[in-house]
């Protein structure tokens, strides 16, 4: 093995270069991790540290680390920021992981054809700075846009900021180069124009692929002409799910909402707790318009109108404007503890009471502390973000990863869906999708038949070992301990954030 | 929808390398225009299979039972197959695996022309009687049936105060699962077709009852992307039977602003500037004056027309109009007309089917810029063919530009053939543009479209596994008669 092993990592060497090939026991712990929370004792299973760390420069690079995949034996693993909630971008059994940040570049934004070329690795912030100096609009990105990649967030498939006007990353998709396990590329779509469903356009076929079936090396992405203005209004209302009637009338007004952030008190107590200047906590919906003044103007008439129907308050622009600039920091509070668990949920809007309630109600049965905030994803459906701080070190470890569980279980139950899958979450495939999740082996087995790049995720959970009845976690199985853990979880009541602020901030 | 069934029998047809550039449009001409002199005894053969039996479904069941026939689960033989074609045994003992028989589905309307190769015998699926219509006024969310109207659907939104999210770009009466297994054309200026669609339910060929989606939330960040592989492939390894489509708040106030243009380049720039404008649109769309008198039943004010979509408050649109109208500089009259959707459903069939005469051979994708440029080359290609040509266009607020040509033409496979490989030769003109039509996919032998097609087939054959939906048409060899005359 250890012979195999110094091959693999001469053969890398070859490739790239020794600057950006590691296999040190610090780089490879380091990429072992997410932001997921993962329990010390899933090491037992999987074996999250990869072999070698590789951060490619070029496509031709990538093409060169799949052609060596058959003579390595070793899985491929993309990766971008890590910013990932689940561990798709966490080896399982070790293997290369390739570290995409390296590959960073704008390679250009096209004045004429509105559209934008950039490189896997690229953040979100720094397309968007880009675009927007160039006099257009990358109207949606992630939440965690100073980290996630370009290449990281398409794979998830997520919905983020912007989406309630331009939906999500898919709807700014027009072309990807995607290298394939075969050690071949193919470009999805066009770089000039949206292909849509026409001419076998792929590129959906990539979104939310979570990197199990290709990889990503560039993205030709739509942008929008700069807004006039960008204008933020925040509101008080007495509570979350008695404003219901405000969001479904978002959907009615002559101006779309470019974004609908629904900050629960939870949310801003847990961000009072770490930042003075916070907001003081209460339920604050903040409605975010862009496009001309004129509309904008139009648009706030109508927001006020709306939101005062509802017995809202508004909030000082100013407490508007640091609301909005605070969009990329929503877990400030990760600091006073050790992790950080985020579930994530969309749910029908006419659900949307149901689900706080329940979350509420998980929250005091599971004796936890969870802040909740939301944004609506369309007219019709709001994503929940339900998150509380973990201890690693605590005296039952993963406990709390028993709320992951049960929120994605009750947003399923409200007929929505959890959003991401990973490694840790593949067990939710088969509730969320039905007879349909038959179709997740085939996909995978029609673009990775061999299995090389990012295995065993997705339509299995495999383990680190290879013998026989150990090398998968049957789904059916799989959250068992995590349910099991999460009822242990009622016996202490968490205390992190009371805790914290009795003892004075820091 | 028989993408894969076509392409493969291209492929299979012109598979010989060293022929291939020099025979590969010869050979798809004379399979298009069935030209049997000039194409091998098995091609004809392919081309000349009917569909066993047409089936008409009115539910999920009547199709799975259809399906669980295919795919061997039940016996055929009331469908009068002969014992060798036996496909009882198809999934057991893997035999007639290869067959090419199964389940197609038929669209309830075609805008353009059907595909070269027919279903290879076995069952043809309806939809006409799935026409279920349910109204979610609460989660503003449609269930339909795949062959439920798009035009009923648009009324009843209308009672509820609701618009569907998307609206046809020609306003043929398609059904809304036209989209999936025909080549209808559904957009609005801010949503695609398949932004429009949350879930999609059908058969698929294992016999099997699917969801590609959720039913009232968007299909996000749940793993493979189903919902956008049924919405563009779903024909191929499903029979699409119920959808669930969005739905968006109807404004207080709408009004179809209408601007006559006399320039195709004056139409052009007031185009783009609108679509840089970021103002809040409903639709924007172009017809030229023959196009807007079939639609509007009207003379149009000018050779050339734009429609925009607008909605709100008395008020609020007083301003907006005046905006808009800065922005499209140029018109040489202005004015309002009623929504092309509004009025009966009767007066709206009677109106498509009129429509529907016209010869359409597909979409020009451009950039909004060169819309005027797409029209003048339609022209000038009606012009040099002899008929008598026009378009109609949307546009969507990414500047993109969807160019319907149409012609006077009767739907005669040859004229079909030629206007239809004159618009490709256009779509390569203007720049930025690609055509959107089956015969352009198998003209431009584009390597990335051809590895993507690659990809498609073994997707196809992956999720299809018992080959039971649209099955490829396989090339047979004759036989050579060793003993010519002998028994």
């Amino acid at each position: 093995m250890a012979n195999r092993l110094d091959y693999t990592y001469r053969r890398l060497v070859n490739v790239l270069g020794p600057d950006r090939v590691a296999r040190g026991r610090f780089e490879t712990f380091v990429y072992g991790h997410d932001f997921a929370a993962i329990p010390k004792a899933a090491e037992l299973q999987f074996k999250f540290e990869p072999d070698f760390v590789v951060l490619p420069r070029t496509t031709e690079e990538v093409i060169r680390l799949v052609r060596m995949q058959p003579e390595t034996l070793l899985p491929l693993v993309p990766r971008g920021g890590g910013t990932g909630l689940y561990g798709g971008a966490v080896p399982n059994r070790g293997g290369v992981l390739v570290d995409f940040r390296r590959m960073n570049r704008v390679v250009r934004v096209d004045a004429a054809t509105r559209t934008m070329i950039v490189e896997a690795g690229c953040t979100w912030q720094e397309a968007y700075d880009r675009a927007w100096a160039a006099g257009f609009f990358l109207p949606v990105y992630p939440q965690f846009a100073r980290g996630s990649t370009i290449g990281g967030w398409i794979s998830s498939g997520g919905t983020g900021l912007g989406s309630y006007k331009y939906g999500n990353a898919r709807d700014l998709l027009l072309n990807l180069e995607v290298v394939l396990a075969d050690g071949t590329t193919v470009q999805t779509g066009s770089d000039r124009l949206d292909l849509g469903t026409s001419h076998a356009n792929l590129g959906p076929l990539f979104c939310g692929a979570e990197g199990t079936l290709g990889l990503v090396t560039r993205a030709t992405l739509r942008v929008y002409p700069r807004p006039e203005e960008i204008r933020p209004l925040a509101y008080t209302v007495p509570s979350l799910d008695a404003a219901m009637p405000a969001y479904r009338g978002m959907a009615s007004l002559p101006v779309v909402p470019y974004h609908v952030a629904l900050l629960g008190r939870s949310h801003l107590e847990f961000v009072k707790a770490v930042r003075l200047d916070a907001p003081e906590p209460a339920p604050t919906v903040l409605v975010v318009l862009e496009g001309t003044k004129d509309e904008l103007a139009e648009g706030e008439k109508a927001v006020d109108e709306l939101m005062k129907g509802e017995g809202a308050g508004r909030l000082d622009a100013a407490v508007a404007k640091a609301l909005w600039e605070d969009r990329g920091y929503l877990y400030p509070s990760r600091r006073i503890s050790q992790g950080l668990v985020i579930c994530e949920g969309i749910v029908p809007l006419n659900r949307f009471a149901d689900a706080l309630e329940a979350v509420r109600d998980l929250q005091d049965r599971m004796k936890m502390e969870v802040a909740v905030h939301a944004a609506l994803v369309d007219a019709n459906s709001v994503a929940l973000y339900p998150y509380f701080l973990d201890d690693e070190g605590s005296t039952i470890p993963g406990a709390r990863l028993g709320f992951v569980v049960k929120f994605r279980d009750l947003v399923i139950d409200l007929g929505g869906h959890p959003m991401g899958v990973g490694l840790f979450m593949v067990f939710n495939v088969p509730s969320m999708h039905g007879n349909a999740s038959r179709f997740f082996r085939p996909i995978k087995e029609a673009l990775d038949p061999e299995n090389r790049i990012n295995v065993g995720k997705m339509h299995e959970i495999r383990t680190r070992f290879t013998v026989p009845g150990l090398r998968r976690i049957p789904l059916t199985v799989a959250a068992l301990p995590l349910r099991v853990l999460g009822g242990v979880k009622r016996i202490t009541r968490d205390k992190f954030v009371r805790r914290y602020e009795a003892g004075g901030r820091r | 929808m028989a993408l894969v069934r076509d392409l493969q029998l291209v492929r299979d047809a012109t598979e010989i390398p060293a022929l291939r550039e020099v025979v590969r449009e010869a050979v798809i001409r004379a399979m298009f225009v069935r030209d049997e002199r000039a194409l091998p005894k098995d091609v004809v053969h392919v081309l000349r299979r009917k569909a066993d039996v047409i089936v008409t479904v009115k539910d999920d069941l009547e199709v799975r039972e259809v399906v669980r026939v295919a795919n061997g689960e039940v016996s055929t033989v009331a469908l009068g197959r002969p014992a060798d074609e036996f496909h009882y045994y198809r999934r057991t003992l893997g035999v007639g695996k290869d067959q090419p028989w199964g389940v197609a589905t038929a669209p309830t309307l075609l805008q353009t022309y059907d595909w070269i190769v027919p279903p290879q015998g076995g069952i043809l699926v309806e939809l006409d009687g799935l026409t279920d219509l349910e109204l979610d006024g609460v989660n503003y969310v449609a269930k339909l049936g795949a062959g439920a109207k798009w035009k009923a659907l648009y009324d009843r939104a209308a009672e509820a105060g609701m618009f569907p999210a998307v609206f046809p770009s020609v306003p043929l009466d398609f059904a809304v699962g036209d989209g999936i297994v025909g080549d209808a054309k559904f957009r609005s200026y801010r949503a695609t077709y398949a932004s429009a669609v949350y879930d999609v339910r059908g058969l698929a060929g294992n016999g099997l009852r699917v969801n590609c989606g959720f039913e009232y939330v968007p299909n996000v960040a749940t793993g493979y992307n189903l919902r956008d592989l049924a919405v563009q492939f779903g024909a191929e390894f499903l029979v699409p039977t119920v959808l669930w489509m969005r739905l968006t708040a109807r404004p207080k106030v709408v009004k179809n602003l209408t601007y006559a243009f006399d320039d195709a380049a004056k139409l052009s720039a007031a185009v783009d500037k609108l679509t840089r404008s970021g103002r809040a649109l409903l639709w924007a769309n172009v017809s030229d004056d023959r196009g807007w008198s079939l639609v509007h039943g009207a003379n149009a004010a000018g050779p050339l027309m734009l429609e925009v979509g607008i909605g709100g408050t008395d008020a609020a649109l007083a301003a907006r109009t005046k905006a808009i109208e800065a922005a499209v500089a140029g018109f040489t009259a202005k004015g309002e007309a009623p929504l092309p959707w509004d009025g009966s459903e009767q007066a709206y069939a009677a109106r498509s089917e009129k429509l529907a005469r016209l010869l359409f051979v597909g979409e020009v994708v451009t950039a909004a810029k060169n819309v005027g440029a797409a029209i003048d080359r339609v022209r000038s290609l009606g012009e040099s063919k002899g008929v008598r040509a026009g378009v109609f266009a949307s546009a969507m607020d990414t500047g993109q530009a969807y160019v319907i040509p149409y012609f006077d033409a009767a739907r005669e496979p040859l004229r079909i053939y030629d206007l239809s490989r004159g618009v490709a030769d256009l779509a390569k003109g203007p720049g930025d543009s690609v055509l959107d039509s089956r015969l352009a996919h198998l003209w431009a032998d584009d390597p990335n479209y051809r590895r993507r097609v690659e990809i498609l087939f073994r997707l196809e054959q992956g999720l299809d596994a018992a080959n039971a939906i649209e099955p490829p048409a396989t090339l047979a060899p004759e036989p050579v008669e060793l003993f010519p005359g002998e028994q």
